[in-house]
């Protein structure tokens, strides 16, 4: 049978108000800031992502440690181990990841 | 009832009794051949001269290679070791299945497969790989393509499997009669070599290699004796080579003072397919001969659909592109196609890793080309 699936119609998406700036700062922690530990971390869990809305703005907690932004370097590579880390969340995987010497993290293996 | 080769075998056995029992030897499926069948199931030409002294320097330059600086960033340990199998690296078997040549003078084609399945394995840290490469395609295709119908010289064959590749068994079976034909799709299901290296009377560099990078082929001179070898550290007993002959190297016990080799005469032979033997014995480590005989390759280059697998690990860096799969039998491979295909295939990765559901892989090159997340 054919129908019509529940999409946003045109006039779902609307213009914010020009004197709204976007909300929040992808390069400041959304919560407690966590030292800077260059080098790799083995074995850690990762319980809550947290995106800005920025091509570049994810976040993701990890535990024991706290809140490290994922790399920016290329935009690619961010989306990238965005994607391992909502598996790392979703599926309850250890992750290993490398941490730059700016607090961010720039490999992940999941 | 005395069959013909008893007599033989008990001549060999008194020699061997006053050489102190170095290796046993006994009935085997060559033993149960005429002569002249045994012979065909060689390969490669004998050695031109004599001995003359070789042996011994062989011998000696192996047992001094213990505890060189490995060469190899790839190799398990930073020096050589005393004794290494790569049938057993930390419990790990990176050594394919013995096989049996038939009678056909195919042995170079063996000696030069085994040696590439195992380096495929050894360099990628995938004993599961497990690839099954076609003889047939190596001599009844390209060895005879250049002349050859009886025997081959292992250069021709690595430099055939270096410039053409070698596509894989169920693509062109093998038959000692040289029937068949490849499969037209060939390309596309091949190994290529790559790094082939000339390690010929160089007992140290053999070592290096294997440690390195996996099996070599190696020839030697064939006496009548090695026909019947059951078990032990071969040295020869009786004076004139039959012939020539080529293996794959896998590993060294410097205890024994031997090479550790696979054959090509099937598992009835020998220790299981298997045979050890002393280091400067028949020229293992070159021969006096027009060709080199001893080679290796660095690498193994693959453009296959391989068995489906589990995602073990994947692999993502902050750099444009950088995405990479650990696939069970195949170990880390990167995503090809760019930053969008990466992004698609890390898509259907993740769910694979998550879930368990195998992966059915196409490599190219060390690359991930294709791949099929199927949900059964």
């Amino acid at each position: 049978m054919m129908g019509h699936p529940p999409v946003p119609s045109p006039y779902a998406v609307l213009d914010r108000p020009e004197d709204w700036l976007p909300y929040g700062d992808a390069a400041k922690s959304p919560q407690a800031v966590s030292p800077t530990q260059s080098g790799w971390h083995v074995g850690r869990m990762i319980s809550d992502l947290w995106s800005y809305e920025d091509a570049s703005g994810v976040w993701v907690l990890v535990d024991g440690i706290g809140w490290k932004r994922l790399s920016p370097a290329s935009r690619s590579g961010h989306t990238h181990m965005t994607l391992l880390a909502g598996t790392a969340t979703h599926d309850n995987l250890p992750v290993d990841f490398h941490e730059d010497a700016d607090g961010r993290i720039d490999q992940l293996i999941v | 009832m005395s069959r013909p080769h008893e007599p033989e075998i008990a001549a060999i056995r008194d020699s061997l009794a006053a050489l102190g029992d170095p290796w046993q030897a006994g009935e085997t499926p060559l033993s149960r051949l005429p002569e002249r069948s045994r012979r065909v199931r060689l390969g490669v030409p004998a050695p031109e001269r004599p001995d003359s002294g070789q042996a011994e320097r062989m011998a000696t330059e192996a047992l001094d290679a213990m505890g060189q600086q490995v060469v190899a960033a790839t190799a398990p340990a930073s020096t050589l070791p005393k004794a290494f199998d790569l049938r057993e690296v930390s419990g790990r078997d990176f050594v394919t299945a013995v096989k049996d040549q038939g009678a056909c003078g195919s042995s170079a084609a063996f000696g030069t497969l085994a040696a590439l399945e195992t380096t495929a394995a050894y360099t990628r840290g995938a004993p599961g790989l497990n690839l099954d490469l076609s003889e047939a395609h190596l001599f009844h295709g390209h060895a005879r393509e250049r002349g050859y119908t009886s025997y081959a010289w292992p250069e021709d064959l690595f430099d055939a499997a270096a410039s053409k590749g070698v596509t894989f068994e169920d693509y062109f079976p093998y038959q000692d009669n040289g029937s068949g034909a490849p499969n037209p799709d060939w390309p596309n299901r091949l190994a290529k070599a790559a790094g082939v290296t000339d390690l010929t009377g160089n007992p140290a560099a053999i070592k290096q290699h294997i440690f390195g990078y996996g099996a070599v082929a190696a020839c030697f001179a064939v006496h009548s004796d090695f026909f019947h070898y059951r078990a032990g550290v071969y040295k020869h007993t009786t004076d004139e080579p039959v012939g020539g002959h080529c293996v794959a190297l896998i590993g060294w016990d410097d205890d024994a003072q031997c090479w550790i080799a696979k054959n090509s005469w099937g598992t009835g032979w020998g220790e299981d397919g298997f045979f050890r033997i002393a280091y400067g014995e028949c020229f293992i480590e070159g021969y006096p001969g027009p060709r080199p005989t001893v080679f290796g390759c660095t690498a193994v280059h693959l453009r296959a659909w391989l068995p489906a697998q589990r995602a073990l690990r994947l692999f993502a860096t902050a750099n444009d592109a950088n995405g990479w799969a650990y696939l069970e039998n195949v170990g880390w491979t990167h995503l090809a196609g760019g930053p969008h295909s990466t992004t698609n295939k890390l898509a259907m990765l993740t769910h694979a890793r998550a879930s368990g559901h195998p992966v059915t892989p196409f490599i190219n090159g060390n690359e991930l080309s294709t791949v099929q997340v199927a949900d059964r």
